[in-house]
């Protein structure tokens, strides 16, 4: 990856995909080194279970690129990144709410083998027990780093609902974990 | 500030979402809630553990080969020679993808055995070519991990730094404040000790918290017996201080609007902002019995050459009273008393007329006026109550109007000009007495 590659804006390297495919492969390379670490975190903590995860994680890159062949004007990468990756979240969501079964539940909960500290598998396993979009601001906010304002543009939500949203989901998690917590803040 | 939205504000602080215009006032609350500050360091360190969710943030290096496969891309070339970030991804990766094979297998295995074999001729021949590439991805993955994990405690940091300054900046001038205001007017009691005391002795006894810094101050009124666990600097309105130990109650009403509260624990040192007064904390006593009687007879209508009768108890009475709040009481009253009577009537076709001054028994019920604000005198306050009820032979109302004064929080004594009237009927006709007299009594209040 050339330096002045790297330089470029994310608007710039978005419309450098339809270019030909030397230059459209340099930009959507450094896009995805930008990026990608905060849209798998969202599909992971969104999903739970990482095949899943990974799946839409995948189509999400790929829709991303096939987009970016349309006439479209960019203002926010990382915001339409991660609106492709909540559509294609919802949509494997649906089909889990569909087919769910005990054993999948019992593996997604499980399936931490990476985590590294306690209270990060606590927080991750409290997580779980939010409500969808609740835990899903907070994915946004946490973990992908978005503003209010971009959280209010991904999902379509105003921004006194993105505020109760969040702050909900903090208290929440802070009341589920707050024995270790308070250990750990002292 | 109530507690939701203080924590609204902090989230947002921390967010970098909360207007400039509303930090200071977070700052004097974090400066003066542990509360507060315990919320703050528990929500960083969730931010903290959520910032090294490693697993969360590295893609499997499968995908990353599928979606540059799918699109007819080869993996970007490599920028750095650290392949650990990318060692650990993979590993987790082969594990997850083992275990899930292995239940697979077990199941289908002979179809699998197919499929797997010739999936694993495709995915080597798939990755052969660019193995340095992926370790190459990996590392670049590795290195934005690094740098947005760096940027995030670098951003934290500063923020930390930002928030002691300030806090340290807010704590000062919440000492100041405390130390320039001073008024004198105050009266208190203890609940279970009480003092009541003039203003000189008030200013004498905070005479060395209001010429100390608030840190050094030792709880004051040295002469009380008890060991205080805090100090409390109590200031109203910008114009009035007073301090009281844990055991020290209000006697009076103070103005409560406007009214800031600081305490300052004298063990950590901490200055904490409260309420004016806690919620569950009562500052006077709920139940009061008196004991009463009639000191003297002013008037009486009729007027009867008769004596008054001089029986046991005679002119005593009890009243059993609830307090609502600090101003109204309501309770029960009963006793004896003797009442001039003239009657008259029809006996054996004669008319005779009668006259007795006999003692009845009496009860019912009364509501009783303490109006605080008018308290003088180092504790007098004017009390009014109105009586309802029944005696042995009529109806009987009362009013009384006088003066209580406290001994102590459980002991006050009265005394007042009360006004009766006895409602009584004889054959077909009704009669009616009146009297006035001097009432005292000893209250006791529990």
């Amino acid at each position: 990856m050339s330096k002045s590659i790297s330089q470029h804006t994310d608007a710039d390297l978005f419309y450098q995909m339809r270019e030909e495919k030397i230059v459209a492969e340099q930009a959507f390379a450094e896009l995805y080194a930008r990026h990608s670490p905060r849209v798998f975190a969202y599909c992971r903590r969104i999903l739970g279970d990482r095949d899943r995860a990974q799946d839409a994680f995948q189509d999400t890159f790929i829709k991303f690129f096939q987009s970016a062949q349309q006439e479209r004007i960019m203002t926010n990468v990382p915001a339409f990144l991660l609106r492709i990756a909540r559509n294609l979240c919802l949509n494997a969501q649906r089909t889990r709410h569909q087919t769910v079964q005990f054993e999948d539940f019992h593996a997604s909960m499980h399936d931490e083998s990476a985590e590294k500290t306690e209270l990060l598998k606590l927080i991750t396993a409290a997580m779980d027990l939010l409500p969808d979009d609740y835990r899903e601001t907070f994915v946004l906010r946490e973990y992908d780093g978005l503003s209010y304002q971009e959280i209010c543009e991904v999902t379509n939500s105003s921004m006194a609902t993105v505020k109760i949203r969040l702050f909900r989901a903090k208290q929440k998690i802070r009341e589920i974990l707050s024995p270790y917590l308070a250990d750990l803040a002292k | 500030m109530n507690n939701h939205n203080t924590s609204d504000l902090l989230q947002a602080f921390l967010d970098g979402e909360l207007e400039q215009s509303h930090e200071q006032p977070l700052f004097n609350e974090l400066a003066s809630s542990g509360e507060l500050r315990n919320e703050m360091r528990e929500l960083l360190a969730m931010r903290s553990a959520v910032q090294q969710d490693i697993e969360a943030f590295t893609p499997p290096l499968a995908a990353t080969s599928n979606i540059f496969s799918t699109l007819g891309f080869s993996l970007p070339a490599a920028t750095s020679a650290s392949a650990v970030g990318a060692g650990e991804a993979f590993s987790a990766s082969s594990a997850a993808a083992t275990a899930s094979v292995a239940s697979w297998w077990g199941k289908f295995w002979l179809p699998s055995a197919t499929a797997l074999i010739g999936a694993g001729v495709t995915f080597w021949l798939l990755n052969w070519g660019y193995n340095s590439n992926l370790n190459a991805m990996a590392s670049a993955q590795s290195a934005e991990i690094e740098k947005i994990r760096s940027e995030a405690a670098t951003q934290l940091t500063n923020q930390a730094n930002s928030f002691r300054s300030q806090l340290q900046d807010a704590q000062s001038k919440v000492v100041v404040q405390t130390q320039k205001v001073y008024v004198p007017k105050i009266e208190y009691r203890y609940i279970d000790k009480p003092v009541v005391t003039d203003n000189a002795t008030i200013q004498n006894e905070n005479k060395s918290v209001l010429n100390t810094p608030v840190e050094e101050s030792a709880p004051i009124i040295a002469a009380h017996d008890r060991q205080p666990l805090f100090a409390q600097h109590y200031t109203s309105g910008g114009n009035s201080i007073f301090t009281t130990q844990n055991s020290l109650h209000f006697a009076s009403p103070i103005s409560q609007d406007n009214a800031l509260v600081q305490s300052h624990d004298a063990l950590t040192g901490e200055i904490l902002e409260r309420d004016f007064l806690p919620q569950d904390e009562q500052y006077y006593q709920r139940w009061s019995a008196k004991f009463g009687g009639v000191a003297a007879t002013i008037t009486a209508t009729p007027t009867t050459s008769l004596t008054e009768p001089s029986a046991a108890f005679n002119d005593l009475n009890l009243q059993l009273m609830y307090s609502t709040n600090e101003e109204w009481s309501f309770g029960v009253r009963f006793g004896r008393e003797a009442f001039p009577l003239s009657y008259n009537g029809t006996i054996s076709g004669r008319n005779i007329e009668r006259q007795q001054y006999s003692s009845v028994y009496w009860g019912g019920v009364v509501a009783q006026f303490v109006p605080t604000s008018l308290s003088f005198w180092g504790g007098f306050q004017p009390y009014f109550s109105v009586f309802g009820g029944r005696s042995e032979i009529g109806w009987l109302g009362r009013t009384e109007a006088g003066l209580q004064y406290p001994l102590s929080s459980q002991f006050s004594i009265s005394a007042g000009i009360d006004g009766s009237g006895l409602f009584y009927p004889f054959q077909d006709k009704s009669f009616q007495t009146y009297k006035s007299g001097i009432n005292t009594g000893i209250i006791i209040h529990f």
